[in-house]
This record gives structure tokens, sequence and C-alpha cells, in this order.
């Protein structure tokens, strides 16, 4: 146990034991901090020496793999990178994401969010595939930057527990899915971006987004998934209006 | 065997009261709040003219209303509310680059300062019509 002199930290973590309890309930932890201890840290020493029941999700531990967001004090966060030294408030609250059902205490259950990254069809589609002999699609390094802020999303879904609209509507495309629709609109080797526009603007799609702009905020890979669905608002309702005005024009 | 399980996913309600947990959520909501003073606001225009229909004395009497206390504090809220509604939607128009300055999309700082610049221009050039010199 911690010697005289280590600091100490409480947490305040929500436990949610479905084969035990019928509602979550909160749980408090006081353990040894160092300066240098993320929220990560304390949740694999409480794991390691206090409960191993407490389960969550982690993998790399460098703010890419996109597993370990929670809602700390009320703010959606990669709990690997948020030092605890940050956090002012006593004891530290930690909950599931929000917006997701929970599957056990900070683990949510993400099928949702899967269904809404594969209806924003995130991948080439090309009309004239070229035989695999004539090699790969080219791209310049410029063409390569205009998609390259919304390639860098890693699915964390820290967007989706700070979406409002979200929230209030499970149908709602939302944040990083319209961002990966968006990155793929961009994407010089893309020819499907008629049939990708038809699938995301739609009632349920960017067009529910009442601009909230939480979900730039919270993104830890600065993907600017608001700025991402206003674009594409601006490319759809561009398109339409040349179709109205220009109906024999190529688009 | 077949393995019992025990899957009991768990669906959080949200609080009436969520919109108050965070200063961006409060502004978001104020804005979505601006419309009903903008459409407070028409209407006071369509009464106004209905008065004006109604000859000198109805008009009068409206000018009256118009200037009273109340009806000056209720201008104001609009007022308020309509800054609001503006600036927040012109802090918008940067998210969506509609040219590019040597392939990269013009710096935010530029384009919302260009459009406010533009809309406070166009407002003192409607208020010289309606009033006259400064």
């Amino acid at each position: 146990m911690a010697d005289r002199g280590t600091k100490m930290i409480k947490l305040r973590i929500s436990r949610y034991r479905p084969e035990r309890s019928g509602e979550p309930f909160d749980q408090e932890f006081t353990i040894p901090y160092r300066d240098d201890m993320v929220v990560l840290d304390a949740l694999n020493y409480i794991k390691d020496h206090i409960d191993p029941t407490l389960t969550y999700r982690w993998s790399c531990r460098m703010g890419i793999c996109g597993s370990c967001g929670a809602n700390v004090d009320g703010t959606p966060k990669l709990t690997c990178a948020l030092y605890l030294r940050d956090l002012k408030k006593r004891p530290v609250l930690i909950e599931p994401l929000a917006n997701f059902a929970v599957l056990k205490d900070l683990v949510v259950d993400i099928e949702p969010f899967m269904e809404k990254l594969e209806a924003a069809k995130p991948y080439i589609i090309r009309k004239d595939e070229r035989p695999i002999e004539r090699g790969e699609y080219r791209q310049t390094p410029e063409e390569l930057e205009l998609y390259r802020q919304q390639s860098l999303c890693i699915n964390c879904m820290l967007c989706y527990s700070a979406c409002p609209v979200y929230g209030h509507d499970e149908k709602f495309l939302g944040p990083a899915a319209s961002a990966l629709a968006l990155r793929y609109e961009l994407d010089s080797r893309d020819q499907g971006s008629e049939e990708r526009l038809a699938a995301v603007a739609t009632e349920h799609g960017i067009w529910q987004c009442t601009f909230v702009g939480e979900c730039s905020v919270v993104c830890p890979k600065h993907v600017d998934p608001a700025g991402a669905i206003q674009q594409l608002k601006a490319l759809a309702a561009t398109r339409l209006m040349k179709a109205m005005l220009l109906p024999l024009a190529p688009r | 065997m077949a393995v019992e399980t025990v899957r009991k996913p768990y669906v959080r309600q949200r609080s009436a009261w969520w919109w108050t947990k965070n200063p961006r959520y409060v502004l978001f909501q104020f804005r979505e709040l601006s419309s009903v003073f903008v459409v407070l606001y028409a209407f006071l225009v369509l009464w106004q003219l209905w008065a004006l229909r109604g000859g000198s004395d109805a008009y009068y009497a409206f000018l009256v209303m118009w200037y009273s206390r109340p009806m000056m504090a209720l201008n104001a809220v609009i007022l308020a509310f309509a800054i609001l509604h503006s600036v927040t939607w012109f802090a918008l128009t940067a998210k969506v680059p509609l040219f590019r300055i040597k392939g990269r999309p013009p710096p935010a700082a530029l384009v919302i300062g260009a459009s406010l610049a533009i809309w406070v221009a166009l407002s003192l050039l409607i208020v010289k019509l309606l009033y006259g010199g400064f």
C-alpha cells in the first residue's frame, strides 16, 4: 500500500453489473497518484490492486486506437490522454460515454456507431475500375491534403457522446460518420460522390445537424466533424441547385 | 452446452437540464431560442403595417405603444437575440471554404472578419437610408 507522504486521489466511477444489479451505481476509490498519471493509469491501478472486476476498454495508451473514451467530469475524453493533475474536481467523476447503452461499467455498446460508419459508404467507389496491371490510382500531395484532416478520425466516438442531437435521436447519422463521408467525397480517386451524398444528405443524415459544434471541440484528432457536416450541406445544396437550374449539365 | 448470456444493455435517460452542464450547450440553446424572438419581431412589423393601414390616428396610437418602456425593453431583448444569431451564424461561414488561396482554404479569421465587416457596413447603410446622415 501507499507510503506516508504519497499523494492520494479520489475517483468516483460509474459501475454497471448486468448480472448483479439492475441500475448503474457509483463507487468511490482512493488511490495513490503521481503527477505523470493519466486517467487510464488510475483505472489500471484500480483493476490491478483493488477491484479486478472493473471493466473498461483500452489498448494503445497513445491516443490512436480510440478505444479508451469515457466521460470524465462530464466531458468525453480519451482516458489515456488526460492527466489527473489537469482535473480540478474531487472526486474525479468517470462515466461511460454518454448517448450509448452501457454494457458493463465503462463499456458501451458500439454497434449503432458501426452501422452509421457503414451507412456513410466509407470506401472508394469507381465507375471505371482499372485493371490491376495498370497500377494504383495515383494522387498528388495537394490532392491528399484536401481530405487529410477528415482522414485522421480514430473512431473513438467522443463526438457522438458530445452531440446533443444524437442524444436526442439515435437515428441521426452523427459527426464521425459524416466526416468520413466528406473524406471520401474529397478524395480525387473517388467517383461515387452522387451515391454517397444521396446516402448522407437525408433527414436523419447531415440535415439533422443543428450545428451545436461540440463534436469538434471534443475531437482529440482535430477532425472538425461539425465543419465537415457544413461542407457536406453546402455540397449537397449546390448539387441540388445545379440539377434544378442546369438539368442537362454533367454532374 | 449453450452459454447463457447476461447481456443487458442499459439505456440512460437524459436529464431535461442536460444543456445547463456546458456553457457551449447553453449558447446553442439560446441560439435556437433566438428564432422565437426573430419570429416575434416579424409579427410586430406586421402589426405596424396593420396600424399604418388604419390611418394616422391608429398609427399614432401604435407609435405611443411602440415607444413605451416595456416595448423598448422587448425590442432590446429581440435585438440582443438577433445579434447573437447573426454573430454565431457568421462564425459558421469559415467552416465552408468556398474558394482556395494557393490551394488552401482561406484563414477562418479572414472569412469571419470579412463577413462581419460586410454585415456591419450593410446595416449602417440601411440605418443611413432610413434615418439620414449620422
